[in-house]
């Protein structure tokens, strides 16, 4: 038998022909025996499946099964988080640098300005505390020169030379 | 999850298994996860079955049902109730299964008995069965001779016979879904079936002898 006939009793089977098709197919039928059985094989699979389709039980508990398609729902729909533009992105890998070079700037000229402002204090005088009760102690200092000198000297000797009469009457 | 809590979702869903899917559904499409929970109960084992019926293996048919409930939930606006929900359910899983067996086929070499699959190599020798394998079998035996026939069937053949015979769908419907010609589907149907037929007339004449 050609394939092209057997697909036509099989298409007749399933009920896919035309009423005219259908006809001529049974018609066929009522004289060929070959195709009567041959038909008769494929209604009896037929029938079989549609009487015997298998039973399967899920193999796992129903607690389990629903909680592991409830937590794929909650992660299905979970925000996702929005895509940055691509400007934003080439902006973000210039602002490491550029912050960089800001703080370098600021740094600068911060310092620049703290020179200039101890422009005056380059040299710097200054009395030195001492305990002591006969000398005293002057410093110097000096930025430029790179200097700091220190005068020690006699306290007698500035008292002496400095005493004034009233002041002494009033410390009296 | 708090007692009381624990204790009002137990005493929901003993109120929902009184409800049709219907309603379900029509609750589940607000967003009431409880409502898609009792569907997912009821209509499990059926998903599962189509997924295991098609890939035969379990772990694969328990994530593809997985898979197939989370799209229906996904989906599940565009539900419009022109099939049953486990019909609606039954097609998303097959889809999925379908995907699947491609994405697989295109990792296996096309051997020669998958080439002579379509044309009936051996089918076209097989001698035809004239006397009824399954007459007086029990229904139980029976599911169980069928299955054990399905598992020794190629997947292109099991896929057709599932399509047509179990889930119902015309000739057209089927190409549609296995994205290929009619002439094939047919081809396939035909040599899968006369198959089907021999297997079983197999296992009995093992069961007399």
């Amino acid at each position: 038998m050609k394939q092209e006939s057997e697909l036509k009793l099989q298409a007749y089977l399933d009920g896919e022909l035309s009423r005219w098709q259908a006809r001529k197919v049974a018609a066929w039928l009522a004289n060929d025996q070959q195709a009567k059985a041959l038909l008769n094989e494929l209604t009896i699979a037929k029938t079989a499946l549609a009487a015997g389709e298998p039973e399967v039980k899920l193999p796992e508990s129903r607690e389990f099964y629903w909680s592991k398609i409830q937590r794929q729902i909650q992660t299905v729909e979970m925000p996702q988080p929005r895509p940055v533009p691509a400007f934003l992105v080439a902006w973000r890998r210039l602002l490491a640098p550029l912050a960089g070079v800001a703080l370098i700037l600021f740094l600068t000229v911060f310092s620049f300005q703290m020179y200039d402002a101890g422009e005056d204090s380059r040299h710097h005088l200054a009395v030195v505390e001492n305990l002591s009760e006969h000398t005293g102690a002057y410093s110097f200092r000096s930025q430029s020169e790179k200097m700091f000198v220190v005068w020690v000297y006699d306290r007698s000797e500035e008292t002496d030379a400095e005493s004034d009469p009233a002041e002494d009457q009033v410390d009296q | 999850m708090p007692f009381w809590a624990a204790v009002q979702t137990m005493a929901t869903q003993q109120d929902n298994s009184a409800v049709g899917d219907d309603k379900l559904v029509r609750r589940a499409q607000r967003g009431d996860m409880v409502a898609f929970e009792e569907l997912v109960l009821r209509h499990r084992d059926k998903i599962y079955a189509r997924a295991f019926s098609m890939m035969r293996n379990e772990e694969e048919a328990v994530d593809l049902s997985q898979e197939a409930w989370v799209k229906g939930w996904q989906r599940l606006k565009q539900f419009q109730g022109e099939s049953s929900f486990v019909t609606w359910m039954t097609r998303i899983v097959i889809n999925l299964c379908l995907d699947q067996l491609r994405k697989q086929k295109r990792h296996r070499a096309e051997s020669i008995e998958l080439m002579e699959e379509e044309s009936g190599g051996v089918e076209r020798q097989m001698p035809v069965v004239t006397v009824n394998p399954t007459a007086g079998l029990e229904r139980q035996e029976l599911r169980q001779r069928i299955d054990k026939a399905l598992a020794q069937l190629s997947v292109e053949h099991r896929t057709v016979l599932i399509l047509h015979e179990f889930e119902e769908l015309e000739y057209k419907e089927i190409a549609k879904r296995m994205q290929c010609s009619i002439g094939t589907v047919m081809s396939r149907l035909f040599y899968a079936r006369r198959k089907m037929a021999n297997l079983l007339a197999g296992y009995k004449r093992e069961e007399l002898s």
